[in-house]
């Protein structure tokens, strides 16, 4: 619950996700692992079987 | 609408799973099998939570940051479970002819995020509710009551 709490936290309103700009952040992969380095992005694309486009 | 849409579904599906002389993993062939697997609820019920294990023990067999994202890996493309975000293949939306690789919040249970922090009698009541529910799920995975209750508490 607690996890999940934060999660919520962190998580847009169902107003905020019909913002159709606000919910467009279009990222090269390179912009997205320095946005969000906590999380190896690379890797989870070669997990999913995607190509590594930088 | 939905209606009619429903129905005509299932006339397909219908069709392709009486389709007996349909030649292996043609299309036919696979949503007629996936249809009958899952209507077979006597073999899903005799098999309970058995073809879960595998999961259930990779879930269970993690330690690290790199394994919670290994496993969400995992689940994310066996099953489409997105335990923290999704990821999946969307138009552009301001470049139609692009299809674009799409990350979207996710991982709540709870239908949005105002059912956690509404802070209302009846919000305070579903959350109640929900943790039951979840500790109810754990029991038919196995767990004794008495362990995700006191893990539940300490949430």
């Amino acid at each position: 619950m607690r996890m999940e709490t934060r999660l919520a936290n962190a998580s847009f309103t169902n107003v905020e996700n019909r913002d159709a700009i606000k919910t467009y952040n279009r990222l090269t992969l390179t912009e997205l692992e320095d946005l969000a380095p906590g999380f190896n992005w690379t890797e989870l694309l070669l997990d999913l079987g995607y190509p590594i486009l930088k | 609408m939905e209606d009619i849409t429903v129905e005509q579904v299932r006339r397909l599906v219908e069709q392709a799973s009486n389709n007996t002389s349909a030649k292996d993993s043609s299309l036919d062939w696979k949503i007629g099998q996936f249809y009958r697997v899952g209507m077979d609820t006597d073999s899903i019920n005799r098999q309970g939570i058995e073809p879960l294990q595998g999961e259930l023990r990779l879930i269970d067999n993690m330690t690290t940051a790199a394994d919670v994202q290994k496993v969400s890996a995992h689940l994310l493309s066996y099953y489409i479970v997105d335990p923290f975000f999704s990821f999946f293949a969307c138009t552009d939306s301001k470049n139609s002819k692009m299809m674009i690789a799409t990350l979207y919040q996710s991982g709540l249970g709870l239908p949005d995020r105002d059912y956690y922090l509404r802070t209302d009698n009846e919000s305070a009541k579903t959350r109640e509710d929900y943790l039951k529910f979840v500790t109810r799920m754990f029991v038919l995975l196995g767990d004794s009551s008495r362990t995700p209750q006191e893990m539940l508490k300490r949430s």
